[in-house]
């Protein structure tokens, strides 16, 4: 009996560590993945007033804390049954993209693809970013126009690049100004041309390791994912589940959330570990973020970005299975994000001050849902009569997908033992 | 400066990464201040595994105190970075980590957080949540160059010796009739807590979020 550890997990933001046991003649036999920090954000924004709790959430994560800061104020709207102004809500789901750009971009070119452009078998010490500084100087300049202009966005409109502040309960406390969005407008074609050069970059990476992209980390799963209207979609719409074959499509919105996910507790990590209620744990583990959307959506509304799809259908097939096709969903995603910012900065409505409509606090309900870069985000507060929170349930994108990466390590795991 | 460059560790505890994202939202510099320094250990970033010895670590997040491994972590960065840098709020002050109260699943007893500077002596701490490129860049730099004057108020904050909800400027500005209602604290709060009100800070504890801008800024503080 053996026992390999690998920790810290690096290239991650947050803290874990695989372990791999492995018997005498040598096989794996056990592969577990632990999530080994907790700050209990569900238990401490209890007691507190729900419109401040959007401020404090954005903290769980500082790579996506924009996100947060949406899913909570959608939260607190649905409780006390406010309907936003569309200006506000086409604001919101600015500052959103934004994000997912930031996101996306720091995601492959920081973490990701030092990996790939480098080599899995480069020396660790450079392969990082740092590398990359030597290696692709040119690319990685691209990769900080994309997290510049996303950050940008973010802060012209969240008042602040990292933990934004002004989405509130009925809308918005900050409009963007003509001067501002004809800024973005000048910059918006060179970062949807940076996207499309980045989806042609993975296209090229997945040729050359094809054979590793099809064969570990494969494993079929539940998907989960929003759509609108059948059609990719980050800031709103509804939940939808695709069973592991593409067959099955299930369909629910936002607030019975709890009636399809259930949550399951492990000994060995202090994460949760979510599952589709309906098939039971653990065949009903699923996963969310880029992949999961190519796979649950009917087509993604901008025309580059479904183009791409397409082509992400013929080389994965539908539903993709394959972990590391993660990577080429995530720059497809850019490219959407992209796109539909240039839509919305071109939208009149978006210089619009009809941005806040009056509230009341009272006892209510409310669950908020976005797609976060990592995937599908809920947060679920229920409020007294003076508004005070008594009760909040977050699941964070990477929580959902957390079983279905266990199950991946898994996979891969005995398929290099194989080797 | 042609010497040898300065070795420099990034180690995470209880926090966001917000810390060192800021650090990255240096953008277009962010490639030469990485090339500026010996880049050692970062597990958000590269692949080190052990926390090597380093001229400076910087340590975002608090420590769980119910969580041995984080205490480890602490001693472990105090024994091995010449410079210890309590990075951003949490670190600091604790932030908003100070709320909480465990008794979340399936870790219920991880419940108290203390500000790293509480826990092992720190050389130098930098409030704010998270605090900006700008000063983030400058401390490093005024470190590389040994510039003891500019980092004097980090040298106060690493002391531990401050409150962080807006109280302290009541007690050392205030109550000591030191406040001239100028608003910079009001100006910096990045949560917006703090409201002036017949020129003085008015500040509300359901918006603050401990991360000690407000009094790091003020400047009638005495350093």
């Amino acid at each position: 009996m053996g026992k390999i550890t690998i920790e810290p997990l690096s290239r991650v933001e947050g803290h874990g560590k695989v372990t791999i046991v492995i018997d005498e003649s040598g096989r794996p036999v056990e592969v577990k993945l632990h999530i080994t920090a907790i700050r209990g954000f569900e238990q401490f924004v209890v007691g507190r007033p729900a419109e401040e709790v959007p401020r404090i959430v954005t903290r769980i994560c500082g790579i996506c804390q924009t996100p947060h800061h949406l899913a909570s104020v959608k939260a607190v709207d649905a409780a006390w049954d406010v309907e936003i102004t569309s200006a506000a809500k086409k604001l919101r789901e600015l500052m959103l993209l934004g994000s997912i750009i930031h996101s996306h971009a720091l995601h492959f070119y920081y973490l990701a693809s030092p990996d790939f452009i480098l080599g899995p078998d480069t020396d660790p010490k450079v392969r990082s970013v740092l590398g990359l500084i030597e290696k692709s100087p040119e690319m990685l300049k691209k990769a900080i126009a994309l997290r510049k202009f996303g950050q940008s966005i973010v802060e012209k409109i969240g008042g602040r690049a990292i933990h934004p502040v002004t989405a509130i309960p009925g809308g918005i406390a900050k409009t963007l100004s003509e001067e501002e969005r004809d800024q973005f407008l000048k910059e918006i074609d060179t970062m949807i041309e940076y996207a499309k050069e980045s989806v042609e970059l993975i296209k090229s990476i997945n040729e050359k390791y094809m054979d590793v992209v099809k064969s570990l980390g494969v494993i079929d799963t539940y998907y989960l994912g929003i759509v609108e209207d059948g059609k990719h979609s980050f800031y709103d719409g509804i939940l939808r589940f695709l069973s592991p074959d593409g067959r099955e499509k299930v369909e629910f919105p936002f607030s019975q959330y709890q009636e399809y996910i259930g949550e399951h507790n492990v000994p060995h990590s202090y994460v949760k570990y979510p599952y589709y209620k309906k098939v039971g744990y653990p065949e009903g583990i699923y996963r969310v973020g880029p992949l999961a959307m190519m796979n649950i959506c009917d087509s993604i509304p901008t025309p580059l970005a479904e183009e791409a799809r397409k082509e992400f259908i013929d080389i994965f097939g539908n539903p993709a299975n394959q972990s590391l096709a993660y990577h080429h969903a995530r720059l497809i995603e850019l490219l959407a994000a992209c796109e539909r910012t240039k839509e919305l900065l071109e939208d009149h409505e978006i210089t619009s001050k009809d941005v806040k409509v009056e509230v009341e606090p009272k006892a209510g309900s409310g669950v908020g849902v976005v797609e976060a870069p990592r995937g599908v985000l809920i947060h679920h507060y229920e409020t007294d009569d003076r508004g005070i929170v008594v009760k909040a349930n977050m699941i964070v994108a990477s929580t959902h997908n957390i079983p279905a990466m266990e199950e991946a390590l898994k996979q891969a795991v005995i398929e290099i033992f194989k080797r | 400066m042609e010497d040898k460059k300065i070795t420099v560790a990034h180690v995470q505890l209880s926090s966001c990464c917000g810390c060192l994202i800021s650090l990255a939202d240096t953008y277009e510099k962010f490639p030469d201040i990485l090339s500026s320094i010996d880049l050692v250990y970062c597990q958000t970033l590269m692949d080190a595994r052990e926390i090597p010895e380093a001229d400076v670590i910087l340590v975002e997040g608090s420590v769980c105190l119910e969580d041995h491994h984080a205490l480890e972590v602490a001693r472990e960065v105090r024994e091995k970075g010449k410079t210890v840098v309590a990075l951003g709020a949490c670190a600091a002050l604790g932030c908003v980590t100070r709320f909480s109260k465990g008794g979340q699943m399936p870790k219920p007893v991880h419940g108290s957080f203390s500000s790293l500077t509480e826990i092992i002596r720190c050389d130098l701490a930098i409030p704010g949540c998270p605090p900006s490129p700008e000063l983030i860049v400058e401390v490093i730099t005024a470190i590389i160059r040994g510039d003891k004057e500019y980092l004097k108020p980090f040298i106060r904050y690493g002391e531990c010796k401050h409150e962080s909800c807006g109280c302290d400027l009541i007690v050392n500005v205030i109550n000591k009739s030191l406040c001239m209602g100028c608003g910079i604290c009001s100006a910096s709060c990045p949560t917006r807590a703090i409201e002036m009100i017949d020129g003085r800070p008015l500040i509300s504890p359901h918006l603050c979020v401990k991360c000690g801008v407000c009094s790091f800024q003020c400047p009638r503080i005495e350093i």
